[in-house]
């Protein structure tokens, strides 16, 4: 399982030769591990897989003058308060902090081994330029992202809502450090349907709410929670009724979910029609009912991913039937104006030119808010607190700890032009994030005057993306860029047009007319079959026998004849089923929505296709390690858990991988094997699960058991780090 | 405040006061709450454990437990007269008919949440469901608020239904999270220590591995590595619980098994029961698949199978125990189903009206609460909204109805906001 061989070859031949590490001495073996460490060698290459480049981060000198900055306001802040610096962590502590921060997980015990014997006075600078320009970095800001935005891949919202095109997405406007108002822009701009435009999903997401959608806008990019303001003025802040009312009457225009029977889908109007008067026929002249058998119903089902998208109307937004205050009446249309500041473009005269004001207006360098969101937001990600909290529930009263940090901070956002890496690379590289971690109480109030980055626990994702990479080498590599989700039948897949879209891109009316017509047989059959075996469920004589065995049997075949129907095969019709989109296949089968038995993936843990959280569905299901670990089920924004609970526990102490897999086979353990003495043994044990060297204290307690039966008390040592609380806590 | 509380049996008081303690201490509980809360709704409460049964999906009140012989659209089935003069259930319902004297039946619940997501929302939480907050459920603030009668099991437990049910701990401690079990056979997830370690070896590796925290603990005595140390605490103590039976079904007799039924259902039956006899204080099935716009009938007829032999049996198992007295049963459902019959021999969502059932814990039985009109449309006497619903489950369990909690966002809730319980159920 771990990769123990290198392949090289001489520089005049083109013959390779492989072999096995434990043949190089260990000076050429530390040699081989640091090359690969600071990325001389390339293992990407030899394993043949094609990674999607990273966008590397500009290595500006001048930059980190931002940071002597933020540091030298910090100092005058604290000075203020009487509050005093905390220390500068050592080596270990900052190793196993940068790689949990940045690319959110434990280093590997190369990785440890290489920068603790690094003797550049500037490694870490050098480690924060290497982790942001890594693959790590990207895994790690979309659980971020996908927390934030509630991107989910699961359910509705993965398939017909368009998850499975979102999430890729998502990740590769990471990867390319798009600037962060663009992004916004691109998500607040968005229409049409997810697999021509994954953006949509954002809109999806929230799927016929549109006020409640406008709710999350503001309170992710303006941090301001309205939602009270949707029913009343809101109690605590300045925000009316209207004022909400009059924001959401931008975006009202937009309208998630096509009606393919009217204009809003011209393609679809004209064969639904001819569809519901061949079904009319076939019935003696009655209307098709949305349920039984018909080549109407069939379409519906065959084209039902074209009525899940967004698409502009000429709709009003008007007051609530029950509004209650004086400035305005029940009903009313509601003209579209801002919270605050001005609109650069006032024309406002159709849903588009509405919803572009409203972006631009949102991502203005004038909207202070939107950078102040941003900016405070990124902090919190690098400090672990906001220098306003709650970082989504700002009002005018909300002051930052140190309101001169703030404004600096803000200016250079909008200096970096919302080049988020870079903000973060500066945030990085202050003294701050090098100071030990400080308590912060959350059931007090005034304790922390920022003397250090704050104490937290690992996140779910954090956690398990140690345990992987324990288990697993080059983790940051195994990438899962297609994910699969159903619904009603449908098959959703990253990178690929349902049937239905090309379909209707490939074929006139009368050809779609026909294509739906010729599937009566089957689909009439899957409806009779269904039929019949839910009659036959109920009858009491039927039970249990092997008839009743049969006929659900058939109903399921009729059920998968049916499906091949709704996802056809293109090459049986001449069409070509290249997208042109970028596929990028790394070997790793697709993630697919479909129910597996519990106990299953369990069992699969830790083989070879274990990824990274942010490689698996998003959220995971209820039982996995990550749901169990406090992972965010993504239905609310930022909904995931730090706290314990009875099941992790369980987990950590009793599990198979604790007590047999981590403890035999892990990676620390077969570089344990190398190593020559007890001492050498425990020592990579320790770099390898904490990221740090046994002391002297320990060493004298553990060391003795280790002599007397290695096997026994590398177990029992393994097992005691993973249920420590340094393991999952972040020093 | 607690005082009527404090009378309960078998409540560890040391536990009591730590749990309500805590309880109190993250939550916005001011000494002078309003008078209110002491007029009528905190008296001595008549039940201690919850079975909530929901039926997922909206259960057609027609043609379950308000039948309406004369109506157009009853469709293929007739009423039964059940063990209670006066009182009819669909013939769906046998086993149940002949226990109507320990059901009370509220045929005039209603709501205007017609959806799955916002009507399961609201029936578990008695708000509605909004983007921003998540409301506890019942077992959470039965928790919060009175803590667990046994302290080795928790005090919330779900079996069945989907990951992301609303109901759970929502603003409150994440404590009060009911545990989620997927299958009624399955039990508890690493329960037992791994086979290859026995219980020297394994108290050697808990030493081992305080040792090495020794530092860390004394560098970061945070409350949240307190809690962790907690944790783990509560979870040897579960280990070694002898109550950890409860989850071993196999240790029923077959003839119980047997009388429960096969079904998953039924077993989550059987589980819940033996959950609440080791001291588990409320307890959610999930029985799904009642959203039957395609062939009502036919559907009906089968879902109403388990619910009808397991629930019968769970009566009788919890009456014969002694354990129907404290042990409130309930049966909810998001909202109910047409009258009419669609073109598909369904019928389609209807929340003006439904019937949900309550047995036990206090409850008189045998009697009907509210009623429909002659087609079951919407609600002729006695309406009842969901949040006066849950209001009424809060009362049994003695928990402060009118006591406002706040959130840690600062905004203020109740138990089951301003719903008021009904007492002549009582």
């Amino acid at each position: 399982m771990y990769q123990n061989k290198v392949t090289f070859r001489r520089a005049d031949s083109p013959k390779t030769y492989t072999l096995p590490l434990s043949q190089f001495s260990v000076k050429d073996r530390a040699f081989i591990l640091a090359e690969k460490e600071s990325g001389r060698l390339s293992i990407a290459a030899y394993t043949g897989s094609q990674q999607p480049k990273v966008a590397p981060v500009k290595k500006v000198q001048h930059h980190l003058v931002a940071s002597q900055q933020i540091d030298a306001l910090l100092g005058k802040y604290r000075k203020a308060q009487g509050s005093e610096a905390a220390p500068i962590v050592d080596d270990a502590t900052y190793l196993r902090r940068a790689y949990l921060k940045i690319i959110g997980r434990i280093p590997t015990h190369a990785e440890a081994v290489y920068f603790l014997n690094d003797s550049n006075p500037h490694k870490r600078a050098t480690l924060v330029d290497k982790l942001l320009d890594s693959p790590g970095y990207v895994s790690h800001n979309f659980n971020l992202w996908a927390d934030i935005l509630r991107a989910r891949t699961t359910g509705r919202d993965g398939s017909r809502h368009g998850g499975v095109y979102y999430v890729p997405w998502l990740k590769d406007q990471i990867r390319r450090n798009v600037p962060y108002d663009e992004f916004v822009k691109t998500l607040l701009t968005a229409e049409g349907y997810p697999w021509e435009n994954p953006a949509v999903a954002y809109y999806l997401r929230d799927f016929g709410m549109p006020l409640d959608n406008m709710s999350m806008t503001a309170q992710i990019f303006l941090g301001t929670q309205m939602q009270c303001a949707q029913c009343h003025d809101h109690p605590t802040d300045v925000w009316t009724q209207k004022d909400f009312y009059e924001l959401s009457a931008f975006t009202y225009g937009l309208k998630t979910g096509v009606n393919i029977n009217s204009q809003e889908s011209p393609e679809l109007k004209e064969v639904m029609r001819r569809l519901r008067e061949i079904s009319k026929k076939q019935h003696g002249g009655q209307a098709p009912q949305a349920q039984t058998a018909s080549p109407y119903s069939a379409g519906r089902e065959f084209f039902d991913p074209l009525r899940w998208g967004v698409i502009h109307t000429k709709r009003n937004l008007k007051l609530p039937h029950d509004y209650q205050y004086d400035d305005a009446a029940p009903k009313d249309v509601v003209a579209p104006t801002v919270l605050f500041g001005n609109l650069a473009d006032k024309n406002l005269h159709d849903s588009a030119s509405r919803v572009d004001s409203y972006a631009d207006w949102m991502v203005s360098k004038n909207n202070k808010r939107f950078t102040l969101v941003i900016a405070n937001r990124m902090w919190k990600h690098v400090m672990g607190k906001g220098l306003i909290e709650p970082i989504d529930n700002l009002t005018d009263e909300s002051q930052a700890d140190s309101p001169e940090l703030m404004k600096y901070l803000e200016s250079v956002m909008q200096a970096l032009d919302y080049d988020l890496k870079q903000y973060l690379r500066i945030l990085y590289n202050t003294q701050q994030f090098q100071r030990a971690a400080v308590l912060d109480n959350p059931d007090l109030d005034n304790d922390y005057y920022l003397e250090g980055p704050i104490f937290q626990r690992m996140s779910s994702e954090q956690i398990w993306d140690s345990i992987a990479t324990l288990m697993v080498p080059d983790i940051d590599l195994k990438l899962q860029s297609t994910y699969r989700g159903n619904q009603g039948g449908i098959q959703y897949e990253s990178s690929t047009k349902p049937a239905a879209a090309i379909f209707v891109e490939e074929m006139n009316p009368n050809e779609l007319t026909k294509h739906i017509v010729s599937m009566s047989e089957v689909y009439n059959a899957y409806h009779a079959a269904r039929s019949a075996a839910a009659k036959a469920n109920r009858d009491p004589e039927l039970k249990g026998t092997p008839e009743l065995a049969k006929i659900r049997q058939a109903s399921n075949h009729a059920r998968k004849e049916w499906n091949k129907m709704l996802n056809p095969d293109l090459n049986d019709y001449g069409i070509d089923a290249q997208m042109g989109m970028n596929s990028m296949m790394t070997g790793t089968p697709p993630t697919t929505n479909q129910r597996s038995g519990k106990k299953k993936p369990k069992k699969k843990w830790f083989e070879k296709n274990v990824r990274r959280a942010s490689e698996l569905q998003s959220p995971q299901r209820n039982g996995h390690l990550l749901e169990v670990f406090g992972q965010s089920d993504r239905m609310l924004i930022e909904n995931s858990d730090d706290g314990g609970n009875v099941l992790q526990a369980l987990f950590l102490m009793n599990s198979p991988q604790t007590n047999i897999q981590l403890a035999n086979h892990s990676a620390p353990v077969l570089e344990a094997h190398l190593a020559k003495t007890p001492e050498e043994k425990l020592e990579t044990l320790y770099i390898g699960f904490l990221a740090r060297k046994p002391t002297e204290a320990e060493i004298e307690a553990l060391l003795p058991a280790f002599k007397k039966d290695p096997e026994k008390a590398r177990q029992r040592i393994i097992w005691a780090m993973l249920n420590t609380q340094q393991f999952i806590f972040i020093q | 405040m607690f005082d009527e509380l404090n009378q309960l049996d078998e409540l560890s008081r040391r536990k009591f006061m730590q749990y309500s303690a805590k309880a109190l201490l993250g939550v916005g509980l001011s000494a002078s709450t309003t008078p209110l809360w002491a007029s009528q709704t905190v008296k001595k409460p008549t039940a201690r454990n919850v079975i909530y049964i929901y039926l997922s999906g909206g259960m057609s009140h027609i043609d379950t437990f308000d039948p309406k012989p004369d109506w157009k659209d009853q469709g293929p089935v007739n009423p039964i007269d059940t063990n209670v003069s006066g009182i009819q259930f669909s013939e769906y319902l046998p086993s149940l008919a002949r226990r109507a004297d320990k059901l009370a039946i509220i045929r005039s619940m209603y709501s205007n949440q017609g959806a799955h997501e916002p009507g399961t929302y609201f029936m578990h939480t008695s708000y509605v469901q909004r983007g921003t907050i998540k409301h506890p459920g019942l077992g959470a603030w039965l928790n919060s608020m009175s803590g667990k009668t046994n302290s080795t099991l928790p005090g919330n437990i779900r079996i069945g239904g989907s990951n992301n049910a609303p109901g759970g701990a929502g603003f409150l401690d994440s404590k009060y999270e009911p545990l989620h079990l997927g299958s009624p056979e399955d039990g508890l997830p690493y329960v037992d220590r791994h086979h290859s370690v026995d219980e020297i070896e394994m108290r050697e590796r808990l030493a081992m591995a305080q040792m090495m925290d020794l530092s860390f603990h004394q560098k970061y005595p945070a409350k949240q590595v307190r809690a962790y140390g907690d944790v783990y605490d509560e979870a040897i103590k579960l280990m070694n619980s002898k109550d950890l039976a409860a989850f071993d079904l196999s240790k029923e007799p077959k003839l119980v098994r047997d009388v429960y039924g096969d079904s998953r259902f039924g077993k989550s039956c059987l589980l819940a029961r033996r959950l609440v006899e080791h001291g588990v204080r409320f307890v959610e099935l999930t029985l799904g698949g009642w959203d039957t716009h395609n062939d009502n009938h036919d559907n009906v007829a089968q879902l109403t199978s388990p619910l009808d032999q397991s629930v019968s049996a769970l009566l009788d198992d919890l009456h014969y125990r002694g354990l129907l007295d404290e042990t409130l049963v309930v049966i909810g459902t998001e909202f109910g189903r047409s009258p009419e019959i669609n073109g598909n021999a369904g019928r389609n969502h209807h929340p003006t009206a439904f019937t949900c059932v309550l047995a036990g814990g206090g409850i008189k039985g045998g009697q009907v609460y509210g009623s429909t009109d002659a087609s079951g449309h919407s609600i002729a006497e006695n309406g009842v909204t969901v949040p006066d619903f849950n209001a009424t489950i809060a009362y049994a369990l003695g928990l402060p109805i009118d006591q406002v909690v706040y959130s840690p966002s600062g905004r203020p809730f109740r138990v089951a906001d301003k719903g008021r319980p009904i007492t002549a159920l009582f």
